[in-house]
């Protein structure tokens, strides 16, 4: 079994603060244009449990396109660190410490000032049956960038929490008086994934291939292989560990990875098929 | 669980059922039968004492199969139950951050936009 599909590797026990990678229930929203998302205006009602419901929040006045709030509630994952979930109230302690008060006194103080660090962000976790049954597989094994896969559990006999994945690009900001309870904690290996599949949505794509080269190091390449595509050369690289490193480089940007020039190639086979596919690098 | 009762609809009945639903169902006043509830919200009326007992059982199938397949359902249990963990009021006291100058030329080259291809025309709106 691995992290993404072993409650016991994926969850993990912890109390305490909110933080990173908790699984909470929680309202999420999408702001969509009223042609995608046509709907007559009326209040929500409170939630019986978990689902969404879509009511307009302003009519079409051109210029001006007409919005449509789609308010979820359910199941979310809390995404920003507690360094982050908690900015507000260590920036209050700092200068409550400056001010001469003790280590104890400012935490008291500022525990009662609901006023800092009003809002997290969070984003919903989507079951794998509602994903698309052709992505299934590599979402729910992390290779899908923008989702991180969710384990069943934490109780793998009676799991509250069904396989899914949480998708990041679906973040919205909260009040934090809005989180209505805890379901789950991810264990500190799944927190340390999710942070690099953070780092990939939001910030950072190509960390990947440095993932990849920084597990070559130390390794012996056996055997290699140019191939030249249409858009690229690739550089194949059998290790003796049994893995395979393919390096890329864009034929338009000869500088972006340090290769010889393209005339320096002697074998330069043009492929009649791929030798090596990974679907990482399509 | 299943709780079946005798029903007998009166006059102030009739009008809260739809027009549609009393020229299909032929429910009007003085018709009786019994009711079969299965779960919450869900009442199903039957005039025909002879299919009760075979609906109720087919209701109560088709409302677990339900439950089954709907991958939500423990959750939401588990939220009427109230049975899940309280959001904690703790605190996270985190070291102070370090007074230090972020190193631009660094940040540049290594997160710097790489961008200068030729990208396929893509349309964002109809």
């Amino acid at each position: 079994m691995g992290l993404f599909d072993d409650p016991a590797a994926y969850y993990a026990d912890v109390e305490g603060y909110l933080r990173q990678g908790d699984f909470v229930l929680a309202p999420s929203t999408t702001l969509w244009s009223t042609t995608e998302r046509p709907v007559e205006p009326g209040a929500l009602l409170p939630p019986s449990g978990i689902g969404s419901q879509v009511t307009l929040l302003w009519p079409e006045s051109p210029p001006i396109a007409g919005a449509a709030l789609e308010a979820r509630w359910g199941l979310v994952m809390v995404l920003p660190h507690e360094c982050a979930i908690h900015r507000d109230f260590n920036r209050r302690l700092i200068d409550l410490a400056q001010q001469g008060m003790s280590q104890d006194e400012a935490v008291e103080l500022a525990s009662a000032d609901s006023s800092l660090d009003p809002t997290i962000t969070v984003t919903p976790v989507i079951p794998l049956t509602a994903l698309p049954g052709s992505d299934r597989l590599t979402i729910a094994s992390g290779g899908r960038i923008g989702l991180f896969p969710v384990c069943t559990g934490p109780n793998p006999l009676e799991p509250l929490i069904p396989a899914g994945a949480v998708d990041l690009g679906r973040a919205t900001e909260i009040s934090r008086q809005l989180v209505h309870r805890r379901v789950a904690h991810l264990s500190a290996r799944a927190r340390a994934f999710l942070r690099f599949k953070l780092v990939e949505q939001w910030a950072f794509r190509n960390q990947s291939l440095d993932a990849d080269i920084a597990r070559a190091v130390g390794h012996t390449i056996i055997r290699h292989q140019v191939a030249e595509r249409t858009r690229d050369l690739q550089v194949i690289l059998e290790l003796d560990d049994g893995t395979t490193l393919v390096l890329k480089q864009d034929q338009r940007r000869p500088g972006q990875i340090d290769l010889p020039a393209r005339s320096g190639f002697t074998d330069r086979p043009l492929p009649t098929s791929d030798p090596v596919r990974d679907p990482r690098y399509e | 669980m299943t709780a079946i009762a005798d029903f007998t609809i009166r006059e102030r009945n009739v009008f809260t059922l739809p027009q549609s639903v009393r020229d299909v169902s032929h429910l009007g006043v003085g018709t009786q039968g019994k009711a079969i509830a299965v779960g919450e919200g869900i009442v199903l009326l039957v005039a025909d004492p002879s299919l009760v007992d075979q609906l109720a059982e087919q209701l109560q199938h088709w409302l677990d199969e339900h439950t089954r397949q709907d991958p939500w359902a423990r959750l939401n249990a588990a939220i009427r139950a109230d049975t899940l963990e309280k959001v904690p009021n703790d605190r996270f006291i985190a070291p102070p951050e370090p007074e230090r100058l972020p190193n631009l030329d660094y940040i540049a080259a290594t997160y710097g936009d790489h961008e200068d291809v030729e990208q396929p025309k893509r349309r964002w709106r109809g």
